[in-house]
């Protein structure tokens, strides 16, 4: 049983720490819809070799994890979960794209490697960059969030439903996992004869189970809309936030930096 | 309050998997009553409760809620003003703290913020767990959630209060604090249970039903002091009535 509860635990982890009352929690949920949204785009956007303009993008997550006391451990983790896709697909990169280039006058790197970098380090920030908004607004917040900014309900619903779904998924597997322990002294693992009847298993109770919740939720009115939240408006640390991030974001897009910076030290010495 | 009378008019249901559930009921709950529907594991309790829920729709047959037929039009006016418990209160609590979850019905239709709290907070008193409002759900054990389901619904202040199993899997006194609690709730009271002795503090009218049909209806002091009905239908004496 301390299985179950310590899965449990641990996929709740996201839910429990956007509950903190940091000021970046505080703040409305469309002001780092906004921010968030504003720093993807900026990321994707950047050129496929530009390693340097990446540089200080970084800065936004750690600004954030510092604000909002958000632990690091918990987010880099699960930001890590996506990395063999990543790299599935970006080491591709070096295998094609051989072209060297000169750094530091002597170091000869192919263009490749330094797209596979720059691919890297843009997924990991993207991701980043979800999580935190997760971290520091709650799934039902971003819901109510972007249904406030007219995203149509249907795609508001897949996102909340989708969400509450894997926890369902998640934990039914843990407890039937648990079952079949108690009953398999020994295995370590699920036989593989089993292991058919035990994910089919699975989807059909997830599948009920997670019917039965979304009736429970249209017992109770829930059809989408968020008319509760029409009437919050946004406050003027909301306002300072996303002049500050989008200047500092959209500065750093257009600007290198790194070398805007190194030109400033270079012309005073 | 309201004048809602519910009418159950040649009502079946049959499973997908061609289970007969319900087999033409027919029943009609006044104003102001209060019902105790028993009966046997299978008989087709829950299955009645959520035709007029809604959840399941009637193979034959219509529901008439006051004037209003169930339809899918109708549903989200009927909702409103029915507050249903389900069997597994698991399957009521999904939102990240009690609070949230006791919210979430009267901020769907609309109240504003204060209104809200307040509904909240009186829900949460009234069954107890005022003290758990911050705690996620899946940290309380079987009877706080179930006292916390109760509470989604008493916020939302219902007309008509369906209850499936509600006295399941709660302590002693908790579950004399929901007797004492549903017995102030003036309105319609329909409530499923095998704890015979909360149907018999609760409900003056009782409701019988074996397989998918209703076998016995009457006063309550009347069917439930029947040994040779209630053995009919595979159910025994209250236990406050059993001898020792």
């Amino acid at each position: 049983m301390a299985d179950i509860i310590n899965s449990v635990y641990k996929m709740r982890y996201m839910d429990e720490i956007s509950l903190s009352q940091s000021p970046i929690h505080k703040l409305h949920p469309i002001t780092k819809i906004l921010v968030t949204l504003v720093y993807l785009i900026v990321v994707v956007s950047l050129g496929k070799y530009d390693f340097l303009s990446l540089l200080p993008l970084v800065l936004y997550p750690i600004v954030i994890f510092s604000l909002s006391d958000t632990p690091y451990g918990a987010i880099l983790k699960r930001a890590l979960y996506v990395s063999p896709l990543i790299i599935g697909v970006g080491i591709f990169n070096p295998i094609f794209d051989t072209q060297l280039v000169t750094l530091f006058d002597n170091i000869k790197l192919s263009l490749g490697w330094i797209s596979f970098f720059v691919l890297v380090l843009k997924s990991f920030l993207c991701v980043m960059g979800a999580l935190l908004l997760l971290a520091t607004t709650g799934i039902e917040k971003v819901a109510s969030g972007l249904w406030q900014l007219k995203v149509p309900k249907i795609f508001v619903m897949q996102l909340t439903l989708t969400y509450r779904y894997i926890m369902v998924l998640a934990e039914e597997a843990a407890r039937l996992f648990t079952a079949y322990s108690l009953r398999a002294p020994g295995h370590k693992g699920v036989h593989l004869k089993v292991y058919g009847s035990l994910a089919g298993q699975l989807l059909l109770r997830t599948f009920s189970k997670a019917e039965r919740v979304y009736i429970a939720m249209k017992l109770r009115g829930f059809d989408g809309e968020y008319p509760n939240t029409k009437n919050l408006s946004l406050k003027i640390n909301d306002l300072i936030y996303i002049f500050l991030w989008c200047s500092f974001l959209i500065f750093a897009r257009y600007v290198n930096l790194p070398i805007f910076i190194g030109n400033i030290f270079t012309s005073i010495f | 309050m309201s004048h809602h009378v519910i009418e159950f008019k040649n009502i079946s249901y049959t499973y997908p998997d061609g289970n007969m559930a319900i087999s033409k009921i027919n029943l009609r709950i006044l104003h102001g009553e209060s019902v105790g529907i028993v009966g046997a594991n299978g008989a087709g309790k829950s299955s009645l409760l959520m035709l007029l829920a809604g959840i399941l729709v009637p193979t034959n047959g219509e529901i008439n809620f006051g004037d209003t037929p169930i339809n899918k039009k109708s549903l989200p006016f009927i909702r409103q003003r029915l507050g249903f418990t389900f069997q597994n209160p698991d399957d009521q609590l999904f939102m990240n703290t009690i609070y949230e979850d006791v919210a979430f019905g009267p901020r769907n239709y609309g109240f504003d913020e204060e209104t809200v709290n307040r509904r909240v907070l009186e829900a949460l008193d009234r069954v107890g767990i005022l003290e758990l409002r911050d705690r996620p759900p899946y940290k309380l054990s079987g009877g706080e959630k179930r006292a916390a389901s109760i509470a989604t619904v008493l916020a939302m202040e219902p007309d008509v209060l369906a209850m499936d199993e509600p006295s399941n899997a709660l302590d002693p006194k908790s579950r004399r604090r929901l007797i004492n609690l549903l017995k102030e709730f003036t309105h319609t009271k329909i409530i499923a249970s095998h704890d015979l002795d909360l149907v018999l503090d609760l409900c003056e009218r009782v409701v019988i039903i074996k397989d998918g049909q209703i076998a016995y209806d009457g006063k309550a002091m009347d069917i439930l002091t029947d040994e040779t009905i209630l053995d009919n239908c595979s159910l025994e004496l209250p236990l406050s009535m059993q001898k020792r």
